[in-house]
C-alpha cells in the first residue's frame, strides 16, 4: 500500500534526480558559467549556461544574466547599474528578455540618529524585449523614467512595439518627454514591415516643436507636411507627386520602363530627388527622431552595431525600379570609369605644390589653378550620383526627379573665377554639351564628362608645359647664380691666397689665370651658346665642376712647394771647410738632386699649360711622386743613378733614370 | 797681367838691377810662378791628413821677368793633424822638397838637391763680422844644401808666423760657392850654426778664390822679400800663384734624414 509520504518522498526523488541529471547529464553538453564578462562593450558579472562547440568554442544556451553595478570613479556619487536577463537557443537569443540600466547620482545631505539624509537623482531604462531565432520577434516596450525631488517621471515609453521575425509591425507609438514637451511618433507598419497610413511625429528641432504628418501608402510616401506645434503655422510641405502618379500608373498598368522595386530600403524616402529638395530635406528632422527612436528601442540588439549604428533596419520604404534602355546600360559601367579619371587628374593638379606655387607667375597659371579647384567642387558633386551608377541604385532612382530642376554640375553657363595680381577674373569656358540637351540623362552626362575630360587634359597639358618652363628657367637662374657665387669665392681663394714662397706665388698666379680665367670663359662660352636646357644645365654643371676642383686643389699645390724646400734642405749637408775653418750648408749629391728640380720645373711647366681640369689631380700626383723619389733616393746609395744622370738630359730620360 | 805687373814694378822699383842702401844691399826683384795643390782629407771628427804639392818655376837668369824660365822647386809637404775644435789644430809631419839647379848648363851644380824637413804648426782661427782671420804658427827643421856639388847639408830651424784673412766677397760669411779676397803676410825667421841673420823672409800674399763644394781655388801674387846668404844683401820676388785646395771627407757615415716631405 502507497502511503502519501512514500508518495511525497518519491516525488521528491524524482524531482531531486531530474534537477541533479539536469546539472550532470545536460551538464555533459551544458554548463554553467558564472564569473567577468562583457556585454555590449560593458563589463560586469554574469552567469550564464553555455555549452561546448565542435570547435571548443563557448555556444551560449539556456539562460543568461549579466549584472553591472559601477561608481564612477572620479564622482564617488555616481552609480551606474545595468541588468540583462534573458536566455539563448544555439547562441541566439531566444524567449523575452529584460535589459534595465539605472543611472543614480546621489549626494549626501545629512546623518541623523545614524540614519542617512541623501538626495536622490536617478534615470532607469527598461526595455522588455521578445526574441526568435536571435530576431526581435514578439512584443517589445520601453520605459525611461527619471527620478528626482523624490518624484519619479516618466521619462520616455513605447509600450506595444511589435515584431515579427526582426520587423515591426502594426502600430507603432512612441512617447518622449522632454522639457516640458511631450514628443511623440505614431504611425503604422503593414505586415510586411512597410511603413503605411498616417504617420505623426512631434519633435523639437532648433527649439521649435515641429508637428510633423506624413502619408505612407504600402512603404511609398505620398506627403508630408510639418506644422510649428505652438503657432500652429505651416513650416513647409511636401507631396510627392511623382510617387502619386506612377503608383497610379501601376495601379493602372499603364506603367512603362518602371515597377515596384523587389528590394526594401530605409525609412529615407527617395523617389530619386536630390538631396536639396524639399521632397528629401523635409523628411531630415523627423527621420531623424524615428533613428533615436529605434536606437534607444534596440540599444541593446545587434541591429545596433558598435558605433550606436542602426545597421538592420525594423521597418521599410519601397522605391521604384526602372529600367535603362539598351543604349544606356554600358554608360552604367563607362561613367564611373571616366568620372574616376577625371577625379583622379582633377585631384592631381589641384593638389599640385608647384602650381599652386607658381600660379600668380602668369594669368594662365592662375585660372589653371582655380580651374582645377573648382572641378573638385564640381565633381564632388557629381560623385554622388556617380556612385549610384556604380553600385547600381540609379535603377531606384526617377531620373526625372532628380533632373526636375536642372542639373547645377552640367551647366551650360561654366564659369572659374580666379584672382591675378589682386584683380578678380573670371573665364566662361566654351561648354557645348550640358543638361538641356537631348539625349537621355545618362547620355548627355557621359557626353559631359567627355568633355569636361577634355577640358581638363587641354589645361593640364598647358600647366606642365609651363611648369616645367618655369622649373627649367628656375633651374637654370639658381645654377646661374651658384656659379656667380662660387666663381667670387673661388677668385677670392686665390686672391688672397698667401704664398710661402716666390715660385709657388708665380705659379698659382699662372695657374689661376689658366684655369679661372681661361679655361672658366672658355666654358662659359659653351653654356652661353647651349641652347637646350639638358646641354646647358650640363654645361653649368661641369663649370660648378671646374670651380670644385680649383678649390679642392689650391692647398695641395701650396704643399708641392714647400715640400719641394723640403727637398731642398734634405739636399744640403753641413760642412766643415778645412782650409777656411767654416761650416756652412753644401749640396749634396747635386746631380741627382739637380736632375730633381729639373723634372720638378718640366713637371710645373706641363701643369701650368694644361686645358683640362680634370688633369690636375693627375699632375699633382706626378709631380708628388717625384718628390717622394727624390726623398727616397737621399738616403740611398745610387752612386749608379748620379753617374747615370747628365745635366743635359732630356726630362723623360732624367725620369727613367730615377725611376718615375 | 801686363798692367799688374806694370804696377807692381812701380812700387817696387822694377828695372833696376840693384837699389843700393846704407849697410844693406837690395837684389834686382825677380819673378816665379807656383802652382799648389792642396789636400786635406778628414779621417774622423779630429784627424786630418795635409798635403801640399808644389811645382815652382822661376824667371831665367837673363830674363828675371819671365817667372817661369828656371824650374824651381817640386815641394811635398805632409802631415796629421788633430782638430781640437775650429778654433784651433795642430799638425805634425814631414816635407820633402826638391830645390833644382840655378844653372842648368852648368855643371857645377846638381840638377836637384833633396831638401828634408820635419814641420809642426799651431794654427788658431777666429771669425770677425763674416770674415775668417787665421793665425798661423809653422816651425821647421829642414837640412838643406846648397845645388854646387859636394856642398854640406845645413841645418836650420824656422819659425814662422802668417796672418791670413779671408773676406767673403758675394756671401756674408765663407761658405760654399764664395768669391773672396785672402790677403796674408807671412814672416820667416831662422836660426842655425850657419846663420848670421835671423830674420829670413817676408811674404806679402794678396789672393783672390773661390770656394766651391770640395774645392777652393786660390790665387794671386806674393811679394816676397828676404835675406840671402850673403849677408846685407836681400832679395826680392814676384810670385803668382795659383792654388786648388781640395778636401774630402772619409768618415764612413751618413747623416740619416731625420725629416720628412709635407704630406699632401
Amino acid at each position: 500500500m502507497k502511503t502519501p509520504l512514500l508518495e511525497v518522498m518519491k516525488t521528491y526523488l524524482l524531482l531531486l534526480f531530474a534537477l541533479f541529471f539536469k546539472f550532470t547529464a545536460f551538464g555533459q553538453s551544458e554548463s554553467v558559467y558564472d564569473g567577468p564578462y562583457e556585454f555590449k562593450g560593458k563589463s560586469g558579472q554574469a552567469i550564464f549556461e553555455f555549452k561546448e562547440g565542435k570547435d571548443g568554442g563557448i555556444i551560449l544556451n539556456g539562460f543568461f544574466r549579466f549584472d553591472r553595478t559601477y561608481i564612477d570613479s572620479l564622482d564617488q556619487t555616481l552609480l551606474t547599474k545595468f541588468q540583462v536577463s534573458g536566455s539563448y537557443l544555439n547562441n541566439v537569443k531566444e524567449g523575452s528578455w529584460s535589459f534595465d540600466r539605472e543611472w543614480h547620482k546621489i549626494a549626501l545631505e545629512d546623518v541623523i540618529d545614524f540614519k542617512v539624509i541623501s538626495e536622490l537623482e536617478s534615470e532607469d531604462l527598461e526595455i522588455k524585449a521578445n526574441y526568435k531565432a536571435g530576431l526581435p520577434h514578439g512584443r517589445w516596450q520601453l520605459y525611461e523614467h527619471k527620478f528626482s525631488n523624490n518624484e519619479k517621471s516618466l521619462k520616455a515609453t513605447a509600450e506595444k512595439i511589435d515584431f515579427v521575425g526582426g520587423v515591426m509591425i502594426g502600430e507603432v507609438s512612441y512617447r518622449k518627454f522632454l522639457s516640458g514637451y511631450t514628443q511623440f511618433l505614431r504611425g503604422k507598419i503593414n505586415d510586411l514591415g512597410f511603413m503605411d497610413g498616417e504617420w505623426s511625429l512631434v519633435y523639437l528641432k532648433d527649439s521649435i516643436l515641429i508637428s510633423e504628418a506624413r502619408k505612407y501608402e504600402d512603404g511609398f510616401l505620398l506627403g508630408v507636411v510639418r506644422r510649428n506645434m505652438v503657432s500652429g503655422h505651416r513650416i513647409d510641405e511636401a507631396i510627392y507627386y511623382s510617387t502619386i502618379e506612377k503608383l497610379n500608373q501601376i495601379n493602372e498598368g499603364t506603367n512603362e520602363y518602371f515597377n515596384v522595386s523587389e528590394k526594401v530600403f530605409d525609412y529615407n524616402y527617395n523617389d530619386g530627388y536630390r538631396m536639396e529638395t524639399i521632397e528629401r530635406q523635409i523628411q531630415l528632422a523627423g527621420n531623424e527622431f524615428l533613428s533615436k527612436f529605434l536606437k534607444d528601442l534596440l540599444q541593446f540588439d545587434d541591429s545596433i552595431n558598435k558605433d550606436g549604428e542602426l545597421q538592420r533596419y525594423p521597418f521599410y520604404t519601397k522605391r521604384f525600379e526602372f529600367d535603362i534602355s539598351g543604349d544606356d546600360l554600358h554608360l552604367l559601367a563607362e561613367i564611373p570609369v571616366l568620372f574616376d579619371h577625371l577625379q583622379d587628374s582633377v585631384n592631381r593638379y589641384s593638389e599640385m605644390n608647384s602650381l599652386k606655387l607658381n600660379r600668380s607667375k602668369s594669368d594662365s597659371l592662375a585660372f589653371s589653378h582655380a580651374f582645377f579647384s573648382d572641378r573638385v567642387e564640381k565633381l564632388d558633386k557629381m560623385e554622388n550620383f556617380v556612385n549610384l551608377l556604380r553600385i547600381g541604385e540609379v535603377i531606384h532612382y526617377d531620373l526625372t526627379n532628380y533632373t526636375r530642376d536642372g542639373v547645377d554640375f552640367m551647366s551650360r553657363e561654366d564659369e572659374v573665377s580666379y584672382v591675378y595680381q589682386d584683380d578678380t577674373l573670371s573665364v566662361l569656358l566654351p561648354r557645348m554639351v550640358s543638361f538641356g540637351d537631348s539625349g537621355t540623362f545618362l547620355q548627355k552626362l557621359k557626353a559631359y564628362l567627355d568633355e569636361e575630360l577634355s577640358f581638363v587634359t587641354n589645361i593640364a597639358n598647358y600647366v606642365n608645359s609651363r611648369l616645367f618652363e618655369i622649373e627649367v628657367n628656375s633651374r637654370l637662374v639658381a645654377l646661374e647664380a651658384r656659379i656667380v657665387e662660387r666663381k667670387v669665392e673661388v677668385d677670392s681663394l686665390y686672391s688672397n691666397h698667401l704664398a710661402k714662397y716666390d715660385a709657388e706665388k708665380s705659379f698659382i698666379e699662372e695657374f689661376a689665370i689658366n684655369f679661372l680665367v681661361g679655361r672658366f670663359d672658355d666654358r662659359s662660352e659653351i653654356y652661353a651658346s647651349s641652347v637646350d636646357f639638358e646641354s646647358k644645365f650640363d654645361q653649368g654643371n661641369v663649370m660648378l665642376d671646374l670651380l670644385d676642383e680649383l678649390e679642392k686643389r689650391l692647398p695641395t699645390i701650396a704643399i708641392l712647394f714647400e715640400r719641394q724646400v723640403a727637398l731642398d734642405e734634405l739636399y744640403m749637408e753641413e760642412t766643415f771647410n778645412p782650409f777656411t775653418y767654416s761650416r756652412y750648408d753644401q749640396r749634396v749629391k747635386e746631380r741627382l738632386f739637380d736632375a730633381g728640380a729639373i723634372l720638378f720645373q718640366y713637371y710645373l711647366d706641363n701643369f701650368k699649360t694644361e686645358d683640362d681640369y680634370t688633369q690636375i689631380r693627375d699632375h699633382i700626383s706626378t709631380i708628388e711622386k717625384l718628390q717622394d723619389k727624390m726623398y727616397e733616393l737621399r738616403d740611398q746609395e745610387r752612386r749608379s743613378i748620379e753617374r747615370r744622370l747628365g745635366r743635359r738630359g732630356s726630362p723623360s730620360k732624367l725620369a727613367s733614370t730615377l725611376g718615375l | 797681367m801686363v798692367l799688374f805687373f806694370a804696377f807692381l814694378s812701380s812700387f817696387y822699383g822694377y828695372g833696376q838691377a840693384i837699389i843700393d842702401e846704407p849697410g844693406r844691399t837690395n837684389l834686382a826683384p825677380t819673378t816665379e810662378l807656383w802652382n799648389g795643390l792642396y789636400l786635406k782629407f778628414r779621417l774622423s771628427d779630429k784627424i786630418f791628413w795635409y798635403q801640399e804639392n808644389h811645382y815652382r818655376r822661376r824667371s831665367s837668369t837673363d830674363n828675371r821677368s819671365d817667372f817661369v824660365g828656371r824650374m824651381g822647386q817640386i815641394y811635398n809637404r805632409g802631415g796629421l793633424v788633430y782638430l781640437f775644435n775650429d778654433q784651433f789644430e795642430v799638425t805634425v809631419g814631414p816635407t820633402l822638397v826638391f830645390n833644382f839647379t840655378p844653372d842648368k848648363d852648368n855643371p857645377d851644380y846638381l840638377n836637384s838637391t833633396l831638401e828634408p824637413r820635419m814641420w809642426h804648426q799651431w794654427l788658431f782661427t777666429q771669425s770677425i763680422a763674416g770674415i775668417k782671420i787665421l793665425h798661423q804658427f809653422r816651425f821647421e827643421h829642414r837640412f838643406k844644401r846648397d845645388n854646387l856639388i859636394g856642398a854640406e847639408y845645413k841645418y836650420t830651424d824656422r819659425y814662422r808666423y802668417k796672418f791670413i784673412a779671408y773676406i767673403p766677397l758675394n756671401k756674408p760669411k765663407m761658405e760654399n760657392k764664395t768669391l773672396f779676397i785672402s790677403p796674408s803676410n807671412e814672416i820667416f825667421f831662422q836660426t842655425g850654426k850657419y846663420q848670421r841673420e835671423i830674420f829670413e823672409d817676408n811674404r806679402v800674399y794678396t789672393a783672390i778664390g773661390y770656394t766651391y763644394n770640395n774645392f777652393m781655388f786660390f790665387g794671386g801674387h806674393m811679394w816676397t822679400y828676404g835675406s840671402t846668404n850673403n849677408p846685407g844683401v836681400y832679395a826680392n820676388k814676384h810670385v803668382l800663384r795659383l792654388n786648388v785646395m781640395y778636401t774630402l771627407d772619409f768618415r764612413n757615415k751618413r747623416r740619416p734624414v731625420t725629416r720628412s716631405l709635407p704630406s699632401l
